[in-house]
């Protein structure tokens, strides 16, 4: 085993560990979990904000909200993974906001060009209210994601579910930006004939 | 689904997908091991880059010899003690086989010859004493002429070959004045398919061919015989002599005619010295066939109007 994959396993350790300790802080109502989480995940939860809104200051507001919202969460919910549930309620809310801006035509971000990307192979306008139908949609939609290399389904959910841009995909992943488009249109077209097979469009 | 509702529906994606998304991304580093290889390939690409043109535009000092050229020399004295024998080799594309009788041919010549693809088919006679040579830079006066002695791969440049001169055996040689008329086609029936040459002397009427040139000859000085090279080939050119037992053999060279087999003549005039008191019969000719139409033309570009004689 390498130094690195240790190190990078202890740090998944520290995480962890963090994550149980800020947890435990919020079950206890210490408002220093707030702190903590801003400063353990501050970082990560702007880029997703901003990604969607395409502002600093939505952004920031937007955090906000997500850190209210799990300090009126937690307790009683108990994740078990952190990072994920935060991030989760923080997309929520920066689609939520993202809406309502489009509402008043102000600003804009990376959530409507990912929207007119999925067009391409969700053509269908009608709003589909039954869960059942987007309960298999989204088991489809993991299994597909599991078959997927793990730079690719990663490439594919920040993307479509953080909406980050070509850009910033291509500095992280270490890919020019056309690689990345071109990656992320041969995803859509494989995920496309996945749910066709799966009978789901 | 529409793509709203799509997105939406992923919020509720695996937590552990969403981790993975929104973990570090550790960029895949390079290993100094597939660099070094890379760099390395990368300088001799560019040294390969600088120095290929300058190579390519360089002469090299040494080159193939000129395509299609080889020459036996065979120089036989009395009862074939001496053999003296020059070979030009080359890079030979076609596969030509020797015809050579001489007796005195040694069994080395033979076998260099062979190895080297000769394209001269010598005709001569048991005894004779055969040459063929390129005197680029004939002598201008009577000296003693090396010839080699063993077999010598020459080295020379492109269509200019070059007369080897190695390990000399003493002979003494001259320069006799040669004048040279075109080739004139001839009725077929006039000349035989073999290439032959006749000897006689040149009549007042023979000498109009030359003009001027031949009548500078002071006839008391200069026995004027004119040499009737006829037959099927495309053109021919006397290359040398050799004097021996008060004859002189000629060596003639000709170029076959690849195409269409038209019969030519070619008239030479040759002023031997009148001391000489050669008289028609005492010529003869030794005639060969040149393949090689670079190396015939070499031998007709020397322009030195005369031919070296040994004795």
């Amino acid at each position: 085993m390498s130094f690195l994959s240790i190190e990078r396993q202890n740090a998944k350790a520290v995480i962890a560990i963090e994550d149980k300790r800020i947890l435990l802080m919020l079950n206890n109502r210490d408002e220093q979990a707030l702190t903590a989480t801003a400063a353990k995940y501050g970082a990560l939860c702007r880029s997703v904000a901003l990604d969607i809104l395409g502002n600093e200051q939505d952004a920031e507001e937007c955090i906000n909200d997500a850190l209210l919202a799990i300090w009126n969460a937690i307790p009683p919910a108990q994740p078990e993974n952190y990072r994920a549930y935060l991030l989760k309620i923080l997309r929520n809310i920066a689609l939520d906001r993202y809406k309502a801006k489009q509402r008043d035509k102000r600003g804009s971000g990376q959530y409507a060009d990912a929207l007119d990307e999925l067009a391409e192979i969700l053509p269908g306008t009608q709003n589909t209210e039954d869960t059942v139908e987007q309960r298999e949609m989204l088991e489809a939609v993991s299994r597909f994601l599991e078959t997927l290399p793990k730079t690719q389904s990663d490439l594919f959910v920040r993307r479509y579910w953080r909406f980050s841009s070509f850009e910033d995909l291509a500095h992280d992943y270490g890919m020019t930006v056309n690689h990345v488009r071109v990656t992320l249109t041969r995803l859509r077209k494989r995920l496309q004939k996945y749910l066709r097979k799966e009978g789901l469009l | 689904m529409n793509p709203e509702q799509f997105i939406l529906m992923m919020n509720d994606l695996p937590d552990s997908v969403i981790d993975s998304a929104n973990s570090p991304v550790v960029r895949p580093k390079h290993k100094i091991g597939y660099m070094i290889p890379a760099v390395a390939a990368c300088f001799i690409a560019l040294i390969a880059a600088a120095v290929y043109p300058k190579l390519r535009m360089q002469t090299p000092e040494i080159t193939e010899p000129p395509a299609a050229i080889v020459t036996a020399e065979t120089t036989a004295r009395n009862t074939a003690e001496t053999t003296a024998v020059t070979v030009y080799t080359t890079a030979v594309s076609r596969e030509v086989t020797i015809q050579t009788t001489a007796d005195t041919v040694s069994q080395t010549v033979a076998e260099t010859v062979t190895a080297a693809e000769p394209v001269i088919q010598n005709e001569t006679k048991p005894g004779t004493e055969t040459a063929l040579q390129t005197d680029t830079k004939p002598n201008t006066e009577i000296t003693d002429s090396p010839v080699t002695a063993q077999p010598i791969a020459a080295t020379t440049l492109p269509d200019e070959p070059t007369n080897e001169q190695s390990e000399p055996i003493t002979e003494q040689s001259m320069l006799i004045p040669v004048l040279r008329a075109e080739p004139v086609l001839t009725e077929a029936n006039q000349v035989t398919q073999e290439v032959i040459c006749e000897f006689q002397e040149a009549t007042e009427e023979e000498l109009q061919t030359w003009g001027d040139e031949a009548a500078e000859f002071d006839r008391s000085s200069y026995k004027l015989i004119c040499a009737t090279i006829s037959g099927c080939c495309q053109d021919a050119v006397i290359v040398r002599g050799t004097i021996m037992n008060d004859d002189c053999q000629l060596l003639i060279a000709y170029l076959k005619e690849t195409d269409m087999p038209e019969p030519i003549q070619v008239k030479y005039l040759l002023a031997f010295p009148v001391e000489l008191e050669f008289q028609t019969d005492n010529l003869h000719a030794s005639i060969s066939h040149v393949l090689g139409e670079n190396f015939f033309h070499t031998l007709l570009d020397d322009d030195s109007k005369s031919i070296t004689i040994q004795y």
